[in-house]
């Protein structure tokens, strides 16, 4: 019952004693999450940061019938951008705070706004984001939220975003995630279960949807798919649903948690469906669970070895990469990167918690001193790390690229690219392939002059990586 | 900011201890020695002027807010006793919005207004609300605005926390240009013991105390009347109490960073004045209790 009680849920740091700085082998990250306490760490500089509300808005995004409000001053509609950017169409809106709604309350400014909104779009849902100006100010929500949901029969549910109670941007999914829940999930524990899978998707590449999406069907499994490109009824679908499998073990799992620990629905752990080897493994996980072992076997020998006639000859082998990806998605390329037949220089991951620990430990056992770098947005540390590793290859979001290039090395954006299930892992090869044959776009960008001194670069790594003094 | 028009004091203090009764009767007492007064209420409760304006409305300079309308001078003032110039800043209905910002917010405007170079004032007296919660209340000694605080305080312990708290904040910004401490006034004084035990607060935070007033039943008849003391009863001592108190803020620009006690320091110190006060109620008689 008390699970959503609150207004948002616990921060990650708090719930997974989520690290968002840190650095070292993986044999002490391993170690130190063996044991029960562990010490924040702080940056003392930083070069850039996400917030939770781009995270929040995300998640909101993915609901197509809804209407999303951002309660705030203009510029956290830049927060907004984010939804273009991502490639939603969902629609967007800023309340324009100005100085005296932040001093007599915005209340009416925001009833107002959700009222004609609903006039004008009829939305089946309206979302109300905050901000760390709504925040401190303490701005009545609440009242309006309870208000209209009654005298427009709309659901309206309150984000309470402050952009400042945890220090990691992913924080902001699980805020997003716990008023979804809380405000469209009803408190029905026994609600009748059917036969559907919640596909559990958040912030996923469209094509890694369907690629997934496609591979269950082939099993016969019918699928809910929330949150992204969903609708409210089938998030409410989601209680009833017979169990939960997730695209990633770290986005959406306090939607996974919360809907096996309160409704009672089954969450399969498992890693991403990345690789030959982790889609079968993914498949199998379900399969196993709903009786169907078979079944996903027969599939996975078939889809091997249509991947194996396409890769062919191809092989990483003697390859080394650098891997800067959100932490899930960069462990899972890491177990495919060595499936190809190649070697893995390093990892810049967004945040280390509890969720990273079984990876960890079977790092440790296999590759003890494999660095780790923990880090969202610090490209100026990543680019010393990359100078002193000097990798073969880089796979990266598209953040900064172009900085890494510079150094001459050849670099795979996966920020437009699909990579889950066998097919994955045919287009990531491809693109790795012309990658390393096109190096001379790279090395003629080396000449370029760094944007760095060198007396950064003769620093520590973790020069500005410290632990928190309480 | 161009050169300041007029002397700016700050008065602080607890709710309820008598501020806006205490600034509104130096305001008329200014006035009626010929000076030109503007009294600011920055108290989202708005009612530190209704004494000199006979408690007629007048709107808060936050109720006028607004991007587009264009504010004038008369909109947010009202003429009082003696010609005093009565300005409510307002603030949020309470439980919602940010009356800390709503002080800032005012008092810009009236800058922007030029009130002070419209009015060209000799005085101008801040009411400020209760105890410095935040950076909000704090802006009136902040910035340079005022020149000098004072604060009114009882014997009651509550009230001399506050006063401590205002020492801190006094104490933080005067280095860097905000308001230095003008002392202490005492108000509401009843018990025998009070002027003593203010006396050794103001004395151990190193200011002074520039004026007791007495706790008196004037007070409160001239205010169900809507008018100061020095407007209602003009020959009685508790006029010429708060005309004293008029005096020393014209006449003595005498200012202090003060040094508040930590909070050790002052349980420690309101411990002792608990058994003293204990004492002299139960009979027991020192040399040194001679209050
Ligand atoms: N010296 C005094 N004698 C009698 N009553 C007083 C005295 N000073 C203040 N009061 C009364 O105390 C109440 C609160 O005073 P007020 O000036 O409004 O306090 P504040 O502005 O600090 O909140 C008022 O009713 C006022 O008449
Ligand atoms: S404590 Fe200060 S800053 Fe906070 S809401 Fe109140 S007035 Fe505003
Ligand atoms: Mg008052």
């Amino acid at each position: 019952m008390s699970l959503l009680r609150a207004k948002a849920p616990r921060s990650r740091e708090k719930r997974l004693d989520t690290l968002g700085a840190w650095l070292g082998p993986v044999s002490a990250a391993s170690t130190e999450f063996a044991g029960d306490e562990i010490a924040q760490r702080i940056r003392t500089f930083a070069q850039s940061s996400n917030d939770d509300l781009l995270y929040a808005l995300r998640i909101l995004a993915g609901i197509r019938d809804s209407v999303t409000i951002i309660h705030g001053p203009r510029g956290c509609a830049a927060a907004g951008l984010y939804h273009i950017a991502a490639g939603c169409n969902t629609r967007w809106f800023v309340t324009n705070l100005d100085e005296r709604d932040t001093i007599m309350g915005a209340d009416r400014k925001l009833r107002k706004s959700v009222v004609a909104l609903y006039r004008r779009y009829h939305p089946a849902v309206v979302f109300i984001v905050g901000n760390p100006v709504i925040a401190i100010n303490n701005d009545d929500i609440q009242s309006v939220v309870e208000e209209l949901h009654e005298e427009l029969e709309l659901p309206i549910v309150p984000v309470y975003v402050t952009g400042f109670s945890s220090q990691n941007a992913v924080s902001g999914y699980d805020t997003a995630l716990h008023s979804l829940l809380k405000y469209l999930s009803g408190n029905s524990a026994t609600a009748l279960k059917n036969e559907r899978i919640n596909l559990l998707s958040v912030a996923e590449h469209p094509q890694d949807r369907k690629d997934a999406q496609n591979l269950l069907k082939q099993l016969g499994i019918g699928l809910n798919v929330i949150p992204d490109d969903s609708t409210i009824d089938q998030f409410r679908l989601a209680v009833s649903a017979r169990a939960s499998i997730p695209l990633s073990p770290d986005a959406p799992e306090y939607l996974g948690a919360i809907l096996d620990k309160k409704y009672g629905v089954p969450l399969i752990n498992v890693l991403r469906p990345v690789g030959v080897e982790g889609t079968g493994r993914w498949l199998k996980s379900i399969a196993t669970f709903l009786g169907n072992e078979e079944a996903a076997e027969e599939l996975h020998e078939i889809k091997s070895a249509e991947i194996a006639l396409q890769l062919g000859d191809f092989s990483l082998k003697g390859i080394k990469t650098y891997i800067s990806l959100s932490s899930a998605n960069a462990f899972s390329v890491l177990d495919l990167l060595e499936e190809l037949g190649g070697e893995v220089a390093g990892l810049t991951i967004t945040h280390l918690d509890r969720l990273h620990v079984g990876h960890l430990n079977e790092l440790a056992l296999r590759n003890p001193s494999l660095q780790i770098h923990v880090s969202d947005g610090q490209a100026f540390e990543e680019i010393s790390i990359l100078r002193k590793l000097a990798p073969d290859l880089y796979l990266g979001d598209a953040t900064h690229l172009g900085q890494v290039a510079r150094l001459g090395i050849p670099v795979v954006s996966l920020e437009s690219l699909a990579i889950v299930g066998y097919s994955g892992v045919v287009r990531l090869a491809r693109r790795i392939k012309t990658a390393l044959a096109n190096s001379s776009y790279g090395l003629s960008l080396a000449k370029v002059n760094s944007p760095y001194q060198d007396a950064w670069f003769r620093r520590s790594h973790n020069w500005h990586i410290k632990q928190e003094v309480k | 900011m161009s050169k300041k028009i007029g002397k700016h004091i700050a008065i602080y203090g607890k709710g309820g201890i008598g501020k806006s009764t205490t600034t509104s009767n130096i305001s008329a007492a200014l006035a009626e020695s010929g000076y030109r007064v503007i009294q600011i209420g920055c108290d989202p409760k708005s009612d530190s002027t209704t004494i000199l304006r006979g408690g007629n409305d007048l709107p808060t300079v936050l109720d006028t807010l607004r991007e587009q309308s264009k504010v004038r001078i008369e909109d947010i003032s009202a003429v009082g006793f003696g010609g005093v110039l009565c300005i409510e800043a307002g603030g949020p209905v309470p439980g919602v919005g940010c009356a800390g910002r709503g002080i800032n917010a005012a008092v810009e405007l009236l800058q922007e207004l030029k009130i002070f170079e419209e009015f060209k004032p000799d005085f101008v007296l801040y009411d400020v609300l209760g105890d410095v919660v935040c950076g909000g209340f704090a802006v009136p000694i902040r910035d340079g605005l005022a020149d000098r605080a004072f604060v009114v305080t009882s014997s009651d312990f509550m009230a001399i926390f506050a006063a401590n708290n205002l020492f801190k904040a006094v104490n933080k910004y005067a280095l860097s240009g905000g308001a230095r401490l003008g002392g202490v006034i005492a108000n509401s004084i009843l018990a025998a013991y009070a002027p003593a035990l203010i006396d050794d607060f103001a004395a151990k935070t190193g200011t002074q105390v520039i004026g007791y007033v007495p706790r008196s039943l004037v007070v409160a008849q001239s205010e169900l009347y809507g008018k100061t003391v020095i407007e209602s009863v003009p020959q009685s001592e508790q006029a010429q109490v708060y005309r004293k108190l008029a005096k020393y803020i014209d006449e003595n620009e005498d200012s202090v960073i003060p040094k508040p006690l930590n909070s050790p320091e002052l349980k420690k110190w309101a411990r002792e004045w608990g058994d003293r006060i204990f004492e002299v109620e139960t009979g027991v008689v020192h040399e040194m209790a001679s209050i």
